[in-house]
């Protein structure tokens, strides 16, 4: 599991003194607390904490799916906050993929056609070359032509990272990707995910709960109660257990 | 379980509001129809006893029966008026008059007719006894001279006419007329827009009464103290066998009944039927409604049942809640048809059918008719999708909740085609072999068809989703197949959907095409059988009230070949009561052929009678055999067929001379006149002419065969359009169910919309996507409504008109393009909420629900 070794990384995607509030006067949750992150070209990083932590809301906020109270979110150069709700969809679709945790396919069409959605949302024709080297990774030729429902979920977490790929985003951002799956299929999804960091230099970031998932990772960010408490370079399941302990989860 | 039910309702309450929404417009149409029915028959009612107020009895001649033993109501002067003496001259009558009344139709100071479109217009001697005259004078005096008149206040008001004026009156000769009194009905300007001119005596005796010794009722006042019915019983003796005396109560109920059975009953059925369509595409919106609640709410229903519930507990939850739903839409629906009962009068006012005023009049039995039919209907609707919902697995609460998907069995397949076949089958033979009860085969095969169409509907909606969705993904790419995909995810869900809009779409269809062919049966009917070139008509609803004379006026005019009129009035054929044409037969023959098999038109004389091919078939009738005819004055006679003729479309069944029917009744008068003219005669010219010949009759329209047919038409187009306001409410319904369906399907659908908006949907997109299934599942409706229209239409086509030599079939072309884009723009409409929904869908919240 080497690493390739760029010294100096440039940002894909920041964000800088991020603060989300929920609700209002008494009531209020700061979800984010004043976050300052970012995520390097071709890393695979981990977000980690406990629940209620602001791990989700922080990947939520940077990916362009919900809005940041204050502070700056970036994809790129490109600062959330200052666009449309039309130009953040158009941003998500060619510069963000998605892997949710669980329902991330369409039933209604062909596991082929949910990788393709996102470039077919946007007009665009697949690059058949690397379609096919993302296809041939995952591993699912066979496999193409079924519906969701066909596949079982191991299969259906890759063709959602296949999809998560094919339009060569900027950054992937998952949310929990194995946290419905059992482990020798989660091993697979992770697996895939980090060899398409190391083979296509992916930049990826993914919220887990799960230690051994960070291990993948190159880097794990730790947050607690809205704030980055922690940072861990090439983590092992055991060293980040052992932080997360020290964060009470 | 109830309190438990009222929760789950209330948590609901936006998705069940289609529901409640059809129920409502359902039965407040119903019982809006209703009312009304109620409405008119009490108007009548109080007009027809503030006609007779201040009459103790009424005598009169004894009406002939028809076939089913029904009076036959025709109006007819054949009491002898000396009886009024005989009358006058009874212990405790205090006056008694003899009434004559009789068609008269009063001109306008713009020369334009007054009334005549529905209401009748009457002329009659003005009654001098105060208490027995309806109409009292409220601007001038009685009528002295013999041409002097009282008219009506609101003739005078629509005729701007005033004491003083000289104007004509149509008896239907014209008469020239001065106006010296005007009269108020009660406290009503008219007789519910009867218009009447009222004559002295004299004027009577001279003007209207073909023989003045007859009249057509006699008015009997009684003394104070003799109770109507003790009047009644000592005034039946001396009035003769033909006459009988009717109290003033009785002849009221009498005339209520009258009206109920020649016009009410039919209005009233008439728009039952569509309240029974409305109410028809109600049950599809509201079974569908349950059904995606009750699988929405599978997972819940499986932990009920996991916790302990009954199946028959979880049955009573849902059926609570269709209960709870029908009972609130049926009341306030039943309020909504009060409403819907006024506005609907003004529909009927706005076709230009004059209905008496006052106010409304709700019925008990009519609210609860509303009531329990609304109820019913939503409850049966409910049940079928709540049964489904018990059989829901307790394990499926601990199983994550999947969108519900329905492959149709092929036992469904199997179904619908037998019962698509047979429904064929019936329909096929129905029109083919012409059994005794062909109307009722085909009725029955119409049913058939459309409960096959339900059947295979699920079955289809996959392939035919399909293929209308296809030139949609062409065109709009990933949005429009999943569109696509969406619309057929679900061929019930769908089939139902779509099955609300193609009834409503069907019965609009079938009544275009009905209406088509009947005008192209008018058309080819004239084309076939008149050679002539002009035509003089009164139109409308006037019946025949051209002057007799009109004819050889016509036919004396320069330019003019040959001019025949013919009339149609009222007399009994071999039991029946109809209206029954007459003219002087040999020389209508020379203008229409009317296509003497047998026989000859010239032998169309005296006791004689010329009959239809198409009866001589069915009654057996040669030439030589007789008819039994009862005449409008009673007279009763056998006629000889001495004429058998093919083209029945103008004269119809029967044909009598004129003379003959002439000498038995009170009013002749023509209700069209043909006219050919002569070879290189200046058409124009020749219409000047008449135009002046015709100007002091009312000004009776003068057409050309193509303004005649289409005359016709417009006729017809106006029941179409009256159909299509009525059947407007069922489309609505309809509307509702798509937009409902596709909410709730929208609903079913957050979490993908959320992934769909999270990779790079646009909110347009997600819009378009939602529309475009709409359009779809409402192209699907319209599109089978259209096929089973046509299909019914052609059956009822051949059924009503199978003795017509060439089929009428005639397709709406304009229509038919116009049902099928209104269609479409049905889905748009119907989508316009839901899109939106689906668009403002807060992404995270839907990927995280």
């Amino acid at each position: 599991m080497s690493s390739p070794t760029s010294p100096t990384r440039t940002a894909v995607a920041r964000a800088v003194n991020a603060v989300k509030h929920y609700g209002e006067g008494d009531t209020v949750v700061r979800a984010l607390d004043g976050v300052t992150v970012e995520f390097d070209e071709a890393r695979f990083t981990a977000i980690m904490g406990p629940s209620g932590s602001g791990k989700s809301t922080l990947m939520h906020c940077v990916a362009g799916l919900d809005t940041l109270t204050s502070g700056e979110a970036y994809i790129g150069d490109v600062d959330l906050g200052t666009l449309s709700d039309k130009d953040l969809t158009i941003l998500r679709r060619e510069q963000v993929g998605f892997i949710f945790q669980a329902f991330n396919l369409i039933p209604t069409i062909s596991a082929m056609e949910n990788i393709v959605l996102p470039l077919r949302l946007g007009g665009n024709t697949p690059d058949a070359a690397w379609l096919d080297s993302v296809v041939d990774t995952v591993g699912l030729r066979d496999r193409l032509s079924h519906r969701p429902s066909e596949l079982s979920g191991g299969q259906q977490q890759r063709v959602a990272v296949a999809r998560a790929l094919v339009s060569r985003p900027k950054i992937v951002f998952a949310d929990e990707p194995t946290g419905n799956l059992d482990s020798r299929s989660g091993a697979e999804v992770l697996s895939f995910m980090r060899r398409s960091v190391d083979e296509f230099g992916q930049s990826i970031a993914m919220v887990t709960h799960d230690p051994t998932a960070a291990s993948y990772a190159h880097r794990v960010l730790f947050l607690a109660d809205g704030k980055v408490v922690h940072e861990m370079v090439e983590p092992t399941a055991a060293s980040v257990l052992d932080v997360m302990r020290g964060l009470g989860d | 379980m109830i309190s438990f039910s009222l929760q789950a309702m209330w948590a609901n309450k936006r998705r069940l509001m289609g529901t409640f929404l059809a129920v409502l417009l359902g039965v407040g149409f119903l019982s809006g129809t209703l009312v009304l029915g109620d409405t008119l028959r009490d108007n009548f009612n109080k007009l027809f006893s503030a006609g007779l107020e201040g009459t103790a009895v009424v005598v009169r001649p004894i009406p002939p029966k028809d076939a089913d033993g029904e009076d036959v109501v025709q109006a007819s002067t054949t009491l002898d008026v000396s009886l009024v003496d005989t009358i006058a001259a009874v212990d405790g009558v205090r006056a008694a008059e003899a009434e004559v009344q009789l068609y008269g139709q009063l001109i306008g100071s713009d020369g334009e007719t007054i009334g005549g479109q529905g209401p009748p217009t009457f002329a009659g001697n003005w009654i001098n006894d105060k208490g027995l005259n309806p109409y009292h004078i409220v601007q001038g005096r009685p009528p002295e001279a013999t041409e002097e008149v009282v008219i009506d206040r609101g003739s005078a008001k629509n005729g701007t006419l005033e004491i003083g004026d000289t104007t004509t009156i149509l008896l239907p000769e014209p008469l020239e007329v001065t106006i010296v009194g005007i009269a108020k009905f009660g406290d009503e300007d008219s007789s519910g827009g009867v218009t009447f001119t009222g004559f002295s005596d004299a004027g009577t005796k001279l003007h209207l009464s073909k023989d003045p010794t007859k009249a057509n009722t006699i008015r009997v006042a009684a003394e104070d103290g003799v109770s109507q019915t003790v009047l009644r019983d000592r005034v039946n003796p001396v009035i003769g066998d033909a006459n009988e005396a009717l109290t003033g109560k009785e002849a009221t109920e009498q005339s209520v009944d009258d009206i109920n059975r020649a016009f009410l009953g039919f209005l009233t059925n008439f728009l039952v039927v569509f309240a029974a369509i409305a109410l028809l595409v109600a049950t599809f919106s509201i079974y569908n409604t349950f059904s995606i609640v009750v699988a929405q709410r599978s997972r819940e229903s499986a932990l009920m049942r996991a916790i302990g519930a009954t199946r028959r507990q979880v049955l009573t939850i849902t059926m609570v809640e269709a209960l709870a739903i029908g009972v609130v839409a049926s009341v306030t629906g039943l309020v909504a048809g009060v409403g819907i009962a006024a506005g609907l009068k003004g529909v009927f006012s706005a076709f230009g059918l004059g209905l008496p005023a006052g106010g409304l009049t709700i019925r008990a039995s009519s609210a609860l008719i509303g009531l329990v039919v609304g109820i019913l209907v939503t409850v049966i609707a409910a049940i079928v999708p709540a049964i489904r919902g018990t059989r829901v697995a307790p394990i499926e609460a601990l199983r994550a909740s999947a969108v519900e998907a329905t492959v149709p069995s092929s036992k469904r397949a199997i179904l619908g085609g037998v019962l698509m076949a047979v429904a064929v089958g019936l329909l096929v033979y129905a029109v083919q072999a012409k059994p005794e009860a062909e109307l009722e085969i085909s009725g029955f095969g119409a049913f058939l068809t459309l409960i096959s169409m339900l059947v295979l509907g699920p079955v289809v909606a996959r392939p035919v989703a399909g293929l209308l969705g296809a030139p949609l993904a062409k065109a709009g790419g990933v949005t429009g197949e999943l569109a696509r995909e969406n619309a057929v995810r679900n061929p019930r869900r769908t089939a139902s959907t779509a099955a609300a809009l193609m009834v409503g779409v069907a019965v609009v269809v079938l009544f275009s095409v009905f209406i088509a062919s009947t005008k192209n049966l008018v058309t080819q009917a004239v084309n076939r059988t008149f050679g002539g070139d002009l035509v003089i008509s009164t139109g409308g609803f006037g019946g025949a009230t051209l002057p007799i004379e009109l004819a050889g006026q016509v036919a004396e005019a320069p330019g003019v070949k040959d001019a025949v009129g013919l009339s149609f009035g009222p007399m009994t054929v071999a039991g029946d009561f109809d209206f029954v044409t007459n003219a002087d037969v040999d020389a209508l023959s020379q203008l229409l052929d009317i296509g003497v098999s047998s026989g000859a038109a010239s032998d169309i004389v005296g006791e004689t009678i010329g009959i239809s091919d198409d009866i001589a078939k069915s009654d057996k009738l040669a030439l030589g055999d007789t008819i039994d005819v009862q005449f409008p004055d009673g007279t009763k006679a056998d006629l000889e067929v001495a004429g058998i003729y093919d083209n029945a479309e103008i004269v119809g069944n029967y044909l009598l001379p004129r003379e003959t029917y002439a000498a038995h009744t009170d009013s002749t008068a023509d209700g069209i006149v043909f006219i050919a003219l002569e070879p290189g005669a200046n058409v124009s010219d020749v219409r000047t002419e008449l135009k002046k010949l015709t100007e002091p009759i009312g000004k009776p329209k003068i057409q050309d065969r193509a303004e005649y047919t289409e005359a016709v038409g417009a006729n017809l187009d106006l029941l179409l359009g009256l159909i299509t306001v009525m059947l407007a409410l069922a489309i609505i319904i309809a509307v509702m169910g798509i937009a409902n369906t596709l909410a709730l399907s929208v609903y079913e659908r957050t979490r993908e919309i959320g992934v769909l908006r999270a990779v790079g949907t646009t909110q347009r997109q997600i819009r378009r996507m939602v529309r475009w299934e709409s359009v779809i599942v409402s192209t699907f409706g319209t599109v089978g409504g259209l096929g089973l229209g046509i299909a019914l239409g052609w059956v009822l086509v051949q059924a009503a008109f199978s003795d017509s030599s060439e089929s009428p079939f005639a397709l709406p072309g304009g229509q038919l393009i116009t049902a099928f884009v209104l269609g479409i723009l049905v889905g748009v409409i119907a989508a316009a909420r839901p899109a939106r929904r689906a668009a403002r869908m807060e992404v995270l919240a839907a990927v995280s629900s």
